[in-house]
């Protein structure tokens, strides 16, 4: 099963796009990004990206299936 | 009593030799008078602790019976609920929230077990963090070197403990936050499996990752805690179902019994600094750990937690976001931000793949009873200091003490933090893993390890 359209979407964007992304998706979340946080924000979403690629890499063919309730 | 063990004050209490008051007293004292060096407490509860103390006394002189904790002073992470103190959470936001009306489960039962409750201690804002230096409460300092940090994000539970100003506090740990400021101040953890511990009342972070556990400065000290904190509390916490299964009077056999032991390489080593990796060589030297065992999946694991807790934190604070984004600590608010953001899709992959390296977990786990790795990649580093190296590339120390740690709570397995005997050097700290639900094992290794000289908590040398 492949991974739903929005998440691969973001996994799609270029480091230099998320600065546009980002203000256009907080939009779409109906959350404000204050001007002093911008940067950090897309620092971490340039970071968060990077580290889910590395976990869908490790899924394989699993990344789309539905979650198990987890026990440990 | 600065120093003494929850074991000591606990019967010394209960046989008259000292009353509960006198120790409370003492406790108040030494936080007056040393707090301020370290910053750890962010609430004193005289006035409810005294009246605690008094109780205690009352029984005794009465010959009513009295709990195993009796007049054992302790202090909890500033996120567990606490009748009549709004619960900050680290945060400014919720300086004026409405305070609980009851205790957290777990400060309901060290109270119902005799212990007395001092006070609230400093975190990293909401819990996410690795460093404690808190924007509106400041840092706390490592009561081993106060220019360093003591870890986070529970680092004033750390602090107290490792300062003697408190033998027993809890705190909450989601990707480190008990094992990392353990091992940088020098005393002992517990992070129990995921659902071992009660969560009621305790202010959230990231449900899936989210645990609870005590810190104190020996094993036995740790054992007692645990067996007063654990049992179901279904109604308070829906994953807290499991009957307790008590340590008292099997944990000296269990330590004298054969252990199997691996040595966690590959990810849990890379980066890791000499002292560190040479501080690990004992503590596996000791146990006998001969294999080093690799775990594919441990960077891929880290990543999914990484991932995960963005997006919880990020949706549980959307509110907050939304409507005051600049009252956060700047640090934790562009995470928040950021995980705000994300697809759900990304935390739907996280969670699917927690099952799939749970499962190569398990296999590891058929021919080992208990794994070890570093807690933290490095001893504290200084307060501000924003990075650190790790082979060789600067990368964020908030963002990467947790490096060795994160895997783990991402499957949940339960991890007894230990302070590798290192006198008059800056504390480093060893994972000690078990397989889920297997606590006790990891108590046994610990206290072979603690008989043997290998890990001890030492009062600081000078700073106090």
């Amino acid at each position: 099963m492949a991974l739903d359209a929005e998440t691969t979407a973001f996994l799609a964007l270029d480091d230099f796009e998320m600065a546009a992304w980002a203000p256009r998706r907080a939009a779409e979340r109906g959350v404000e990004l204050p001007a002093p946080a911008l940067p950090g924000v897309i620092d971490n979403l340039v970071l968060l990206k990077s580290q889910t690629a590395l976990f869908v890499a490790a899924l394989g063919e699993a990344a789309g299936e539905a979650p198990e309730t987890f026990q440990p | 009593m600065s120093f003494c063990s929850v074991v000591e004050i606990a019967g010394e209490v209960r046989a008259g030799r000292v009353t509960a008051r006198a120790v409370t007293e003492a406790t108040l004292s030494r936080i007056q008078r040393l707090d301020g060096g370290i910053n750890a407490f962010t609430a004193v509860t005289a006035e409810r602790a005294l009246a605690a103390a008094e109780a205690v006394d009352a029984d005794l002189a009465a010959g009513r019976p009295v709990g195993p904790l009796a007049g054992v002073p302790f202090a909890v992470k500033n996120l567990f609920d606490l009748e009549g103190l709004p619960t900050l959470a680290g945060s400014k936001i919720r300086r004026a929230a409405a305070p609980p009306a009851h205790d957290a489960t777990l400060v309901q039962r060290l109270t119902a077990a005799g212990a007395v409750l001092v006070g609230a201690l400093n975190m990293d804002e909401f819990a996410y963090g690795f460093v404690t230096e808190n924007a509106h409460d400041g840092p706390v300092r490592n009561p081993h070197d106060p220019t360093r940090i003591a870890g986070g994000s529970s680092g004033g539970s750390a602090a107290a403990v490792a300062a003697g100003l408190v033998p027993l506090t809890l705190g909450s740990d989601t990707n480190g936050s008990i094992r990392i400021p353990a091992g940088l101040c020098g005393v002992f953890g517990l992070k129990p499996t995921y659902g071992r511990l009660s969560r009621q009342g305790v202010f959230p972070f990231v449900e899936s990752l989210d645990h609870v556990g005590p810190f104190a400065r020996s094993v036995e000290d740790l054992a007692l805690a645990y067996d007063v904190l654990q049992g179901p509390d279904p109604s308070g916490d829906p994953i807290c179902i499991r009957d307790a299964e008590p340590l008292a009077g099997r944990l000296d056999a269990l330590a004298e019994q054969p252990l199997r032991v691996g040595v966690l390489g590959g990810w849990f080593q890379q980066g890791a600094f000499p002292e560190v990796l040479a501080a690990l060589g004992r503590v596996a030297d000791a146990l006998e750990a001969r294999d080093e065992v690799t775990l594919q999946n441990a960077q891929a694991a880290r990543a999914a937690a990484f991932c995960l807790t963005a997006f919880e934190g990020g949706e549980l604070h959307h509110e907050d976001l939304a409507r005051r984004a600049m009252d956060y600590d700047p640090a934790v608010r562009d995470r928040l931000l950021a995980g705000a953001l994300l697809p759900a899709g990304v935390a739907e992959a996280a969670k699917r793949f927690r099952t799939i390296f749970r499962d190569e977990v398990r296999e590891v786990f058929q021919r080992y009873d208990i794994l070890l790795a570093p807690a933290s990649v490095c001893p504290a580093p200084p307060i501000g200091q924003a990075t650190m190296e790790m082979d060789g590339v600067p990368v964020s120390v908030r963002k990467n003490l947790g490096a060795f740690t994160q895997p783990i709570s991402y499957v949940g397995l339960p991890v007894l933090a230990a302070p590798v005997n290192r006198p008059g050097q800056l504390p480093i700290g060893v994972q000690i893993i078990a397989p889920p639900w297997r606590e006790d094992l990891a108590f046994a290794a610990a206290l072979r390890l603690q008989r043997a000289g290998v890990v001890a908590a030492h009062p600081p040398t000078g700073a106090l």
